[in-house]
């Protein structure tokens, strides 16, 4: 059947089918948060309004400060607006270090205090107007080792690095199930830090941060070989 | 930057595909259409390409070039963490103006030739060279950053073959007063300890050393120790407040050069409390002193010679009377209590201590004596040679231990042994197969005496490899003008173009790193080998395969038979030969490919951790320590007095000039600078004021001033209270600028025994612009 | 620097001829499902005029029988290396 299609019905097909993947996307969330009676409380409207608050740098708001563990989930699902493509730019390559997009108050000093009452655990930061990313490292105490300010936009000498393209999200094995980790663990040990919370990347922000044990069902790829018995080919 | 369009491609890719898997449950798509997570990246291991540290990285490989970098969990040196040079290292291969090709300088500028062609010239000016102005008219001058074949190779040729001790390299500006420091007190070189020590202490004394930026992956661990080990405390003693101040227990400010001062007044203290192991000492222990008013270098054809006069406990006490605390306080600017505190850690019996110190100490026209004084406190309490216990000595450059100290690229040394020694030179010439007469037992330059000879005409030929000595020599512009005097022959290899390659008649590109095979040697005795891992741009060449290949065009072929493919292989093997044995065993190169690193003494399979004592060391003798390096088997404590600088801040030129680095650039910069997040950081040089100077000269940040010394001038930027602080009447600036290059106005003074120039100190007036 | 991402159907019998074509298009990549008559078609160009056209050349391709939007992408790198 080659009946020739109008551009009309052809931008209305595409309407149908944007429309059946939103329905399908629904349905998926319905599903995943069906078990989830604190849905309903979910503050979203607290990723577009931040609440503004006048403390100084370097003193954060505290959304993850709270004394019982239920006040945090519902903080982790506060979300931001924060994408993984500026998460991206902000790195050499997929693992690097990421410099230090904002001025620092001081460059004398290694940094922990300063750094960590943000980066510890998050929060807004109304200096920046934006959530704090959390660090997945949290244990080691000389920042300014690894993460550098960047006092120019312009290069002393072109650089022709190229890196590999970051790991590719959402594959899981079955249909709904959950997908492996696709990147290494070192120094990454803390899934919340980037997977949960208003400064984690949308795209890869968890429906379920209230579930700590990750690695109960997410679990690291080590391989891309089968299974194979000693001897034989996969 | 991750290529932004990559990523957003593969985003889009990735969208689309879960789109159609919800529209079309169980379609599939090829898995070569998703990115990372099925593309080839495999991770390798190799020591990092900067510092002394020598963290152990992995390195992430994709389609035949460096993409990523971790740290490797496996390498005892840093445990999984490195810093920001580290995480960032691949890219220095890729800045735009890699060398690529040969250049030869013809009518005034460089042109690209044909690498053969470059190679045979050099061949040919060589020969030229050496017929018209004799062997020692020709010099290769090297540096820290030489892997291990390169360094051999170099010494074979130039000590072995040509029959010069024309050999130097830029661990002379580095690592001398080390070397002289470790031989005076120990007859042998390099520490006793090794990096876990800093498992073990509980007292962290720096002397110098702005470690949290210098050696930063170390200081994470002195951090960590303190984190898990409460009582553990880190002193900084240094001239001017830094990150390591900041982060330390106790900050303790001293005036320039007085530390030889201070570390007798806590030697005094020591005494007076009681606090000397008496049996350590009575054991172990020999006196010593040595000549005194020792001059400084700054003359052509200055010559020393040390000698040390046995003394003993009672001689050395006595000569200790003039360096109470009160006396010392007044010149040091150390208050009394802060100095009876030092000695009272030193002291303590219940704690272990650690020394570290790098430049501060060992860039010091007194460098010798003061590492000789720091060994002289573990010395006196016995706090050596065991794990939590020792001085430690840290280097700057990859491999300045593995290269230039163990091979001995410099002119007195060969890999085993002097060249003054005949037992030496006979081992060195059976090795290397040339008669035994080929090797000079002359020592000739030093490397400030190298470059004064190319002023005078003595040398008139020089290979220059991985250094840049035209940012790096003190009092610059004498140097820079030598190299270009007529009748004068440079040769550089390098991977970018520097002020060295500048004043080059030829420049030969070399392959760096992982674009070839190698090992480095960091500080703690550890030989690191790498492979390699992607292929060198253009034409360039490992700087092993470019000395060999000069050496077959010279008509040595015969003791350069190497296959390309397995060299490093074959010379690890011949060099090896020269330290087999308990006291310096190395490893077999298997051992090498599989292990994170090796730390040497490698004896029947095992490493030796701690040196010196025959619990840990094989090659001690009897039950506890044994300092088999001297031939009464006994450490040398030297009494060596205060000695002030050369030139020091008078009416004229009122301010201290310290120079250094910072945790962003290594060295000359020229391959941080290419590195777009650290040059990003910090992009270029400023001059540090202490905020009441700044005040004082009507100063503030980003406003210029002129820096003037008895060489010459600079204007630079002021930075006041940004990264370091320096006591009032200082002035601090880093040296990786090539635009900015403050060696032009350094003094070239040297330490008399160890020849290492003080680029801590001189004398320099301050002017608002 | 636009990118964008689409589902593409192709008129039915004309999925390899849909596939050939759009592998002859400058600027976009394919990706063909291994099972099922649907591929994955991503566009990347330098800027809106380019992109255009780009546009145009996918309009011309009379065996497709739908294309679906699915990504879409436009913003300037602030300072790419």
């Amino acid at each position: 059947m080659n009946t020739p299609v109008t551009f009309f019905q052809k931008y209305l097909l595409i309407g149908m089918l944007v429309l059946l993947m939103a329905a399908g996307v629904w349905v998926i969330g319905q599903a995943l948060h069906e078990d989830d009676p604190d849905r309903a409380k979910t503050e979203t409207g607290r990723m577009t309004t931040p609440p503004l608050k006048t403390t100084p740098l370097y003193q954060e708001a505290g959304v993850f400060q709270g004394r019982d563990q239920r006040s945090r989930f519902v903080d982790l699902r506060q979300a931001g607006t924060r994408r993984l493509a500026e998460y991206y730019d902000r790195r050499a390559y997929p693992g690097a270090p990421p410099y230090i997009p904002h001025p620092v108050e001081s460059d004398m000093k290694t940094d922990f205090e300063a750094c960590s009452s943000c980066h510890e655990n998050g929060g807004f930061v109304p200096t920046f107007q934006a959530f704090a990313p959390v660090t997945p490292h949290a244990a080691y105490r000389n920042c300014r080792q690894c993460h550098v300010p960047q006092a120019t936009e312009t290069l002393l000498v072109a650089n022709q690095w190229q890196t590999t393209a970051p790991p590719a999200i959402g594959r899981a094995a079955l249909p709904g199930g959950p997908p492996p980790i696709p990147h290494g663990l070192h120094m990454r040990e803390n899934c919340s830090a980037c997977h949960a919370g208003p400064a984690a990347p949308v795209e890869i922000r968890t429906s379920h941060p209230e579930r700590l044990s990750c690695r109960q069902c997410h679990v690291p790829a080590e391989t891309a070989l089968d299974f194979a018995r000693p001897g034989e080919q996969p | 930057m991750v290529s932004r369009r990559i990523f957003i491609k593969n985003m889009a890719l990735s969208s689309a595909v879960v789109a159609a898997q919800s529209l079309l449950p169980g379609v599939l798509f090829p898995s070569a259409s998703f990115g990372a997570a099925a593309s080839g990246l495999t991770w390798h291991k190799t020591p990092c390409r900067f510092c002394g540290v020598g963290c152990g990285l992995l390195v992430g490989i994709d389609s035949g070039r460096a993409v990523a970098v971790k740290g490797d969990p496996a390498s005892a040196v840093n445990k999984g963490l490195c810093c920001v040079k580290g995480y960032h290292s691949v890219q220095a291969l890729y800045g735009k103006d890699r060398l690529r090709s040969a250049q030869m300088r013809k009518n005034g500028r460089l042109v690209d030739v044909p690498l053969s062609e470059a190679l045979d010239a050099v061949a040919d000016h060589f020969k030229k060279t050496i017929a018209a102005h004799g062997k020692d008219s020709v010099a290769i001058y090297g540096s820290g950053q030489w892997t291990i074949p390169d360094g051999y190779v170099a010494a074979k040729l130039f000590k072995g073959c040509l029959g010069t001790n024309n050999v130097e390299a830029n661990a002379r500006l580095c690592m001398a007063s080390a070397v002289t420091g470790f031989l005076t007190s120990f007859g042998l070189d390099e520490p006793m300890g090794c990096y876990e020590d800093i498992d073990h202490a509980d007292v962290f004394i720096l002397w110098g050393n702005n470690m949290a930026e210098m050696h930063p992956v170390l200081f994470s661990r002195l951090l960590e120790r303190r984190q898990h080990h409460k009582r553990t405390l880190i002193v900084d003693l240094a001239t001017r407040t830094t990150r390591t101040s900041f982060a330390a227990d106790k900050s303790i400010l001293f005036e320039p050069q007085t530390d030889l001062a201070i570390a007798n007044c806590i030697a005094y203290q020591i005494i007076k409390d009681g606090r000397v192991n008496r049996s350590f000492v009575e054991k172990h222990v020999a006196f010593k002193k040595g000549h005194t008013d020792i001059g400084y270098g700054l003359e052509d054809g200055f010559h020393f010679k040390d000698e040390a006069t046995p003394t003993d406990f009672a001689g050395y006490a006595a000569f200790l009377e003039d360096y109470t605390p009160e006396k010392v306080a007044s010149l040091t600017g150390v208050s009394a209590a802060d100095l009876r505190y030092l000695a009272a850690l030193y002291g303590d019996p219940n704690r272990k201590v650690v020394s570290f110190w790098c430049m501060g100490m060992n860039q010091h026209t007194r460098g010798t004596w003061i590492n000789n004084l720091v060994y002289n406190l573990h010395l006196l309490v016995g706090k050596i040679s065991r794990p939590g216990n020792g001085p430690f000595s840290l280097t700057g450059q990859p491999s300045a231990c593995g290269t230039v100290r163990e091979v001995g690229t410099l002119t007195h040394k060969l890999p085993h042994g002097v060249v003054m020694n005949e037992a030496a030179r006979k081992k060195a010439a059976e090795i290397w197969q040339v008669p035994v007469e080929n090797i000079d037992p002359k020592p000739s330059h030093h490397t400030v005496s190298m470059f004064r000879a190319l002023d005078s005409g003595a040398i008139r030929m020089m290979w220059i490899q991985v250094t840049n000595p035209m940012v790096t020599m003190p009092k610059l512009k004498r140097y820079r003008d030598a190299a270009k005097k007529e009748g004068r022959f440079i040769v550089v290899s390098d991977v970018y173009p520097t002020p060295t390659t500048d004043i080059a008649d030829v420049v030969l590109p070399s392959a760096m790193w992982i674009e070839r095979e190698g090992m480095y040697g960091n500080s703690e005795r550890r030989t690191q080998h790498f492979q390699q891992l992607v292929e060198p741009p253009g034409e360039a060449m490992s700087d092993t395969l470019q000395i060999i290949e000069v050496a077959r065009r010279m008509g040595f072929g015969d003791k350069f038979p190497q296959d390309p493919k397995t060299h490093i292989r074959e010379i690890w093997e011949e060099y090896r030969r020269f330290h087999d044995g308990p006291k310096h065993g190395m490893a077999p190169y298997e051992v090498l490919l599989q292990r994170p690193g090796v730390i040497w003494p490698f004896h029947e399979g095992r490493e030796t951790k701690w040196r010196y004592h025959a619990e840990t060391d094989p090659a001690a003798k009897g039950s506890s320590f044994d300092f088999y390096g001297k031939p009464d088997h006994r450490a040398w404590i030297w009494a060596r007095p205060y000695e002030p600088a050369p030139e020091v801040p008078d009416r004229e030129y009122p301010f201290w000039l310290c120079t250094g680095r910072v945790l962003e650039h290594w060295h000359s910069g020229s391959m941080t600078r290419r590195i777009p997040v650290l040059h990003r950081a910090v992009p270029e040089a400023y001059a540090e004021l202490h905020p009441d100077d700044a005040t004082r000269l009507g100063v503030r940040s980003g406003e210029r001033i002129r820096l003037v010394t008895r060489r010459g001038s600079l204007e630079m930027t002021v930075a006041v209270d940004q990264r370091g602080r320096p006591a009032r009447g200082h002035v601090f600036v880093p040296f990786f600028d090539e635009a900015l290059l403050i060696n032009e106005v350094t003094l070239d003074a040297y330490c008399p025994i160890s020849k290492q120039p003080d680029y801590k100190k001189c004398a320099v007036k301050v002017e608002r612009v | 620097m636009p990118v964008k991402s689409y589902l593409a159907f192709s008129h039915e019998g004309r999925y390899p001829h849909m596939i050939a074509r759009l592998e002859q298009c400058d600027g976009v990549s394919v990706y063909p499902a291994e099972n099922r008559n649907v591929a994955v078609v991503v566009t990347s160009s330098d800027d809106e005029s380019s992109e255009q056209r780009v546009k145009s050349a996918l309009e011309a391709i009379v065996d497709i029988h739908c294309l679906t939007l699915v990504f879409g992408y436009a913003d300037p790198a602030p300072f790419a290396v």
